[in-house]
């Protein structure tokens, strides 16, 4: 929120893109933990690029079983440390980031309890009292691949790094629609 | 000793044939029973690993094939893309025998052949459909 916004050039897909506009579901009124970190879905991002420019390296279709379909995107956001608040919101640690476990099988997903990052990548959490595997869903090597390409491209100056031209509103919450099951008959 | 991992599938007619004791009994073949999936007047399949000297294994496996029993060493029958394997490691979380791994120094993923039981969770627990089990004809 304090160095990404309208205009942020980003690696998108393999090539370069922008930052449009706040995302689906974009939130910032989400309760935050100690270290700012919000514990539960917060802001989102939409973005833009040329999908010719882009390679299946980074694009890739995918298929959730009993969820559905979906797209593999890698995307890389260069985050300017300007400051010492910057320096400490980039040093956040997976220890620090909290997270929201939903039971997705029952109506209104509720919440099941608290982990941090550093729990779920260990393998195993403890959802109450029962011990849960785990595994990741998004690729930490392909990250660290986009993050090493990032950087390179920046180092070259092929890749500049730029000011948003408007940063996201920080008061926002949903208003989501009410879900009406229609069709009884009189 | 050795220890293998063999596919073996049955003739539809050979459900009533004793051939796991006769592997014990007769080959002092040590069996672990993976899998098994057998129905009446069906092709049955069993993932078997089995332990013995390499005589005994070699014997075993020649017997089996004398009663029409076909024995496939267990690796031949997986096969995974890995150059299109992005390492998401959604398989890792069904992969109860942990022949899937994420290497906790670079987070690819691994595979061993060495563990699996072909179970097949993993086919439909990859997002980008990468593995090809062929376990049943």
């Amino acid at each position: 929120m304090k160095t990404i916004g309208i205009g942020t050039r980003i690696f998108l897909g393999g090539t370069q893109g922008f930052v449009v506009w706040p995302g689906t579901q974009f939130n910032t009124s989400k309760p935050k933990n100690e270290h700012g970190v919000p514990m539960s879905n917060s802001a989102t991002l939409a973005v833009m690029g040329n999908l010719k420019e882009m390679s299946s390296e980074f694009l890739q279709a995918a298929y959730y079983e009993k969820y559905g379909v979906s797209l593999f995107v890698g995307i890389g956001i260069p985050i300017p440390v300007l400051n010492a608040d910057i320096a400490k919101c980039v040093s956040i640690r997976n220890e620090q980031i909290q997270t929201t476990v939903l039971d997705y099988g029952v109506e209104g997903t509720p919440a099941l309890g608290r982990v941090t990052y550093a729990e779920l990548r260990s393998g195993e959490i403890e959802v109450q009292g029962k011990k849960i595997r785990t595994a990741p869903v998004s690729s930490l090597s392909k990250a660290r691949k986009i993050a090493e390409i990032l950087k390179q491209s920046i180092l070259a100056g092929e890749f500049e790094i730029s000011k948003p031209v408007q940063m996201f509103p920080t008061n926002t919450s949903l208003k989501s629609l009410k879900e009406i099951k229609g069709g009884d008959e009189k | 000793m050795q220890k293998k991992r063999y596919v073996l599938k049955f003739p539809p007619q050979s459900g009533d044939q004793p051939f796991s004791y006769h592997l014990v009994k007769d080959f002092d073949i040590r069996i672990n029973i993976l899998r098994a999936e057998v129905w009446p007047g069906k092709t049955g399949s069993l993932v078997l690993e089995l332990e013995g000297t390499t005589t005994n294994l070699k014997n075993g496996i020649a017997y089996l094939e004398e009663n029409q029993v076909s024995c496939e060493p267990l690796n031949k029958k997986i096969t995974w893309d890995h150059v299109r394997c992005i390492s998401c490691g959604n398989c890792t979380a069904v992969c109860f025998a942990g022949a899937l791994q994420l290497d906790p120094g670079k987070w690819e993923l691994q595979f061993d052949p060495e563990k699996c039981i072909v179970c097949e969770l993993c086919v439909p627990a990859c997002p980008l459909n990468l593995f090809k089990i062929d376990f049943r004809e």
